[in-house]
């Protein structure tokens, strides 16, 4: 039994369409940076990037997808939802299987100094708009959590939350011969071409999406994540996509930190006042 | 093996039966009887009106006892229909049943030919003469009795599987009631109403579902699926697989916390995939057992069930679970499948949205449906014009089912009058080709529906289309008592689905060793007579599995099954056939094992090659005779079909004008029922043919098909079951194999290969019996015109 598949301009739909019910997950290709995570976090595999005539293009397969929902909090740019009767809902986060992440950024907008746009000039996907004086206003969907604006504001008014933790490095020695195909999907601008004709990534501006890592003909860029940042909410889908986002011994570490923190707290309520 | 005792002399009785006007009027029973009255051995003749009748068996019991008769021939209809009524004739009178045989001059003679009359006279004489040929060869014999064991298997838990447990398991027997859905229930649990009297379905049948669940005597296993089974009547062994449902039934509680947590959204087939479910589910409220499931495919294995139940009781480790049963019975109860309605694709099922089938209306009226009961449509709008397509799958050709699936008729009206208790105003069209109201009070909620106003249209409409504007149906018909064309254009268009076998017919059939029909359907042993019987001893039927039925007649037949079951269970004990193999010359028995290969029973057995002779487990033994048939050292022969009286058969058959006569090896089963039918059916054929009959193909040798043509057979026929239809699994191939290499031989000897010809007939191909014995008489005739067959020259 599966879903009905419909692409209607830049909008992948799978639907199961029941009597009065219905549960549609939708994919916005144009918002969507074909970084790698869904289709890691997919407990059926149902989603792949893949790279036709050097563009990444996104594919999800109705036989498999099951609209659990796990893809859509994990997507950096929310290009993913899922509607049950015509509402967003995602059942796994309402019941707190997966963990809200921290908030991607918040702007104290009394310090912006007048007339200062340097933020919204800076960011790499166009998500920052300042209306006016101490009026700034956040795409926050978009946001990639990169510390471009951070990094641009002297005032100190910005806070951004970054989620994944790593290294990347890109083996250059492989590259082909003028390729920049890496240059150009990274969503946050971190790697560039420089004038000796070969990339460097800045590692401060990686968010680890794993977009470059899609492109790459070579295999040559060495992308991994160690940690990731996140608030309450626990089950085996959220186990299973952190071992595929990361390696198995993060999850082992990310189960200890969650048993330390609950002793925390037993020792915090059984303390006698 | 061979003859009588030396002291005995044998004294056979030939009785002829007129069978009223039947043989009467077509062959001349007084010129048989004269004619018998000349064979050797032959001590008393007699002619009756109805042999079977109480004064004709009087007539058998007094002969035995004034004549001292030792051996009995009765010449009347088929030995299928009262082979068993004459045996116990001769056991009342203290003969042994066996010294008994029966010749066809009814269904093979006078009904076949019956505008011959000369002709079937003659061929009735011959029929009688090769008849008493095998009489003085018949030995007594004893059957075998094999323990019954007082549990049985019903296959299926659908309202006729339940009714035929809880019958047994109130009679005392032990019950295995094996269901592949995880809950039982069956088709009838997804109704809303039950006709004629608009009863709720699932609340007659809940309190079935809970009492096949309390009953002590009743093993409930369900999410299973039968595998294999062995053996035979009383003592059958059977391997289920019980497939995981990943919920440890010991624990679960049917709760549903596991439900609201789960993120998996799929549709659930028990509301024909109209209302949503979560991975973990239990198909309906009223399930038994009320314990969930998980749909592994499906589930993502996130665990939030897991945490969500209190009583630990998913396990999602769970493996598939082997259980072996041994009973005395089976009952076979796997009911039906809807009628797919995408293959009428002419009524846009599946691409129309307003279309949907009567099942989908009948979950969508139901008020624990997707919607609660309102006759809405897809679009949220109510259907206030109704328009019902009727034999949807049904008597109809093209898709292969020409059978009429009974219920719809009335199935539709009462869906109709659920449609005006709700909304008093719809109008309601009914496209109908027939109305079979058949049942007890159908007619009177036909009449109802008249009253109150449904609207009966007579034609089969072409096709349906949609309006684009609003997607309302557009049904086009041809009112056939107006002759006007028509396009009615409704809310709502419901095809009324009938039945079709189920996919796993067939393999539970091959399991089993069952027939099934040509419409796919299991068959019973006598469409009137034996209805919930199958050829196989211990084996029954009922409910949907046989055809499509009401919910009346599916609890009558389950009922019924019950009942026949009961028998060898209650008695404890049941009677083989004495008609086994034996091995009458061990001294020729070299082991060489081929007969081991030949039996798919197991029941002949070479413990070593080589060395130690063949043993027959005579228990296991069916009598088809293949192994006797195969084995290279003629050490092998079979009770009451021996190679010695099937020889005198064939050669009484060709005593006379052998060239114009076709021996015909017809298997008990298959083509002699077939032979049978032709002459039920009244299908005329020529007087050339002389039937000869065996348990099963597989018991025809080289040596006999040989013997015919030594003794100037014009044509030998041997009629095999069709492939895979055997009802001894194989013999018939094991015949093929035979005649494929007798073929080779054949020139070599001076025949002509097309002499000799192997067709398949089936018990129900009376017709391709008829047309292919008046093809081989026309062949025949050719045969002898070119001097392929030779005319012996007479005299001298």
């Amino acid at each position: 039994m599966s879903l009905e598949k419909t692409e209607i301009g830049e909008q992948i739909a799978l639907r199961l369409p029941l009597y009065v019910n219905e549960v549609l997950l939708t994919l916005d290709k144009k918002t969507c940076i074909k970084c790698d995570i869904c289709s890691k976090v997919c407990p059926k595999e149902a989603i792949k990037v893949s790279v036709v005539d050097k563009k990444l293009e996104i594919e999800i397969d109705k036989d498999k997808c099951v609209l659990c929902g796990v893809c859509v909090p994990f997507c950096p740019v929310g290009a993913l939802d899922i509607q049950i009767d015509k509402q967003s809902k995602n059942i796994l986060t309402l019941h707190e299987g997966l963990p809200t992440f921290p908030e991607k950024i918040s702007i104290d907008e009394k310090k912006c100094p007048e007339d200062c746009r340097k933020c919204e000039e800076l960011c790499p996907v166009k998500a920052i708009k300042v209306r006016g004086p101490n009026k700034v206003e956040v795409n926050k969907t978009i946001c990639m959590r990169c510390p471009v604006c951070l990094d641009s504001c002297e005032d100190g008014a910005i806070i951004v939350n970054p989620i994944f933790f790593g290294s990347i490095k890109i083996n250059t020695d492989k590259c082909p011969e003028g390729c920049d195909l890496c240059v150009q999907v990274c969503p946050t601008k971190a790697i560039e071409m420089g004038e000796d004709k070969k990339v460097s990534v800045k590692d401060r501006y990686c968010v680890f999406c794993g977009a470059c890592t899609n492109i790459c003909p070579e295999k040559a860029i060495d992308m991994g994540r160690t940690r990731v940042l996140h608030g309450e909410g626990f089950s085996s889908a959220w186990n299973f996509a952190l071992e595929k986002l990361t390696s198995a011994r993060s999850v082992y570490l990310d189960q200890d930190d969650r048993a330390r923190k609950r002793l925390v707290e037993l020792i915090e309520e059984s303390r006698v006042v | 093996m061979t003859g009588p005792d030396q002291q005995e002399k044998l004294r056979i009785g030939v009785f002829i039966c007129h069978c009223g006007k039947n043989i009467g009027a077509v062959v001349d029973p007084a010129a048989v009887a004269e004619y018998a009255k000349t064979l050797p051995d032959v001590v008393f003749v007699i002619e009756n009106l109805y042999t079977c009748a109480e004064p004709g068996q009087e007539e058998i019991r007094k002969a035995i006892k004034e004549h001292n008769l030792n051996r009995v021939v009765v010449a009347s209809c088929s030995p299928k229909l009262h082979e068993p009524t004459f045996r116990r004739t001769l056991t009342e009178a203290g003969l042994n049943k066996y010294l008994f045989e029966m010749v066809n001059i009814r269904e093979h003679c006078s009904w076949v030919h019956m505008r011959e009359k000369e002709k079937a006279t003659k061929k009735a004489m011959d029929l009688v003469r090769m008849g008493v040929a095998k009489a003085r060869l018949l030995q007594p014999l004893e059957d075998i009795t094999v323990p019954v064991k007082k549990e049985a298997l019903v296959l299926g838990g659908g309202v006729a599987g339940c009714q035929a447990a809880l019958d047994l398991a109130d009679l005392g027997f032990k019950v295995n009631l094996v269901e592949k859905d995880p809950s039982i229930g069956g088709i009838m649990a997804q109704l809303d109403k039950t006709l004629p009297t608009m009863d709720c379905s699932i609340c007659i049948l809940g309190p079935k579902l809970v009492d096949v669940g309390k009953h002590e005597n009743i093993n409930l296993i369900t999410n299973a699926e039968l595998k294999s089974v062995d053996g035979f009547i009383g003592n059958f062994k059977v391997k289920v697989e019980v497939k995981p449902r990943y919920v440890d039934m010991t624990k679960c509680n049917g709760c549903g916390e596991c439900v609201d947590v789960c993120p998996v959204i799929l549709p659930n087939q028990y509301d024909m995939q109209l209302k949503p479910r979560k991975a973990i589910y239990c198909s309906f409220a009223q399930a038994v057992p009320l314990v969930y499931a998980i749909d592994k495919d499906k589930c993502i294995e996130c665990g939030m069930c897991m945490d969500a139940c209190d009583l630990n009781a998913i396990n999602l480790d769970q493996e598939p679970q082997e259980i072996n049963l041994e009973v005395g019975t089976v009952i076979v109860a796997t009911g039906a499948e809807p009628f797919d309605a995408t293959r009428k694709e002419e009524y846009g099922y599946g691409k129309l949205e307003n279309v949907i089938t009567s099942l989908e209306f009948e979950r969508i009226i139901c008020a624990s449906g997707p919607t609660g009961g309102d006759l809405l449509r897809r679009d949220g709008g109510h259907a206030k014009k109704v328009g019902f397509v009727q034999c949807v799958g049904s008597r109809d050709e093209k898709c292969g089912n020409k059978y009429c699936s009974s219920y719809c008729c009335l199935a539709t009206i009462k869906q109709a009058m659920l449609i005006k208790e709700h909304d008093p105003e719809a109008e309601i069209y009914i496209f109908y080709t027939d109305i079979r109201a058949f049942g007890k009070g159908y007619e009177d909620l036909y009449a109802r529906g008249r009253e109150e106003g449904l609207i009966f249209i007579r034609g089969r409409p072409s096709s349906i289309k949609e309006n684009p504007k609003n997607k309302n149906p557009i049904i086009v018909v041809e009112n056939t008592l107006t002759n006007e064309l028509m396009e009615v254009e409704v809310d709502l268009a419901v095809l009324a689905i009938g039945l079709q076998p189920t996919e796993g017919a067939r393999n539970v059939a091959q399991m089993l060793h069952i027939p099934i029909g040509a419409d796919g359907f299991f068959i019973e042993s006598h469409p009137k007579l034996k209805p919930v019987d199958t050829p196989v001893d211990g084996i029954y039927i009922c409910g949907t599995s046989a055809q499509p039925r009401d919910i009346k007649d599916s609890v009558t037949t389950g009922s019924a099954a019950a009942a026949r079951a009961s028998i060898p269970m209650g008695a404890g004990k049941f009677s083989v056939e004495g008609i086994t193999s034996v091995l009458v010359h061990p001294e020729k028995c070299t082991a060489c094992a081929i007969c081991t290969t030949k039996c798919p029973y197991g029941a002949i057995q070479v413990k070593e090659k080589g060395k130690t002779p063949a043993i027959i487990i005579e228990a296991s033994c069916k009598g088809c005779g293949t192994c006797v048939a195969d084995c290279p050292f003629k050490a092998l022969d079979q009770r009451h079909f021996a190679d010695e009286q099937i020889f005198a058969q064939i050669d009484a058959a060709l005593e006379e004008d052998p060239e114009d006569k076709i021996i015909s090896f017809n298997c008990n089963w298959c083509s002699y029922a077939g032979a049978d039918l032709a002459g039920v059916s009244r299908f005329q054929y020529p007087t050339n043919v002389r039937i000869i009959r065996v348990m099963c193909s597989g018991r025809v040798s080289k040596e006999m098909i040989m013997r015919a043509f030594e003794k100037g057979a014009g044509m030998v026929l041997v009629a095999p079951c069709h492939p895979s239809d055997c009802h001894y699994i194989s013999g018939n191939l094991h015949a093929k194999n035979r005649i494929d290499q007798l073929y080779k031989v054949l020139p070599s000897k001076g025949i002509d290969p097309r002499r000799l010809r192997l067709e398949y007939v089936s018990a129900a191909e009376g017709l391709v019996y008829q047309r292919l014995i008046k093809e081989m008489t026309e062949q025949l005739e050719e045969f002898k015109k070119q001097g392929i067959v030779k005319t012996p020259v007479k005299g001298g």
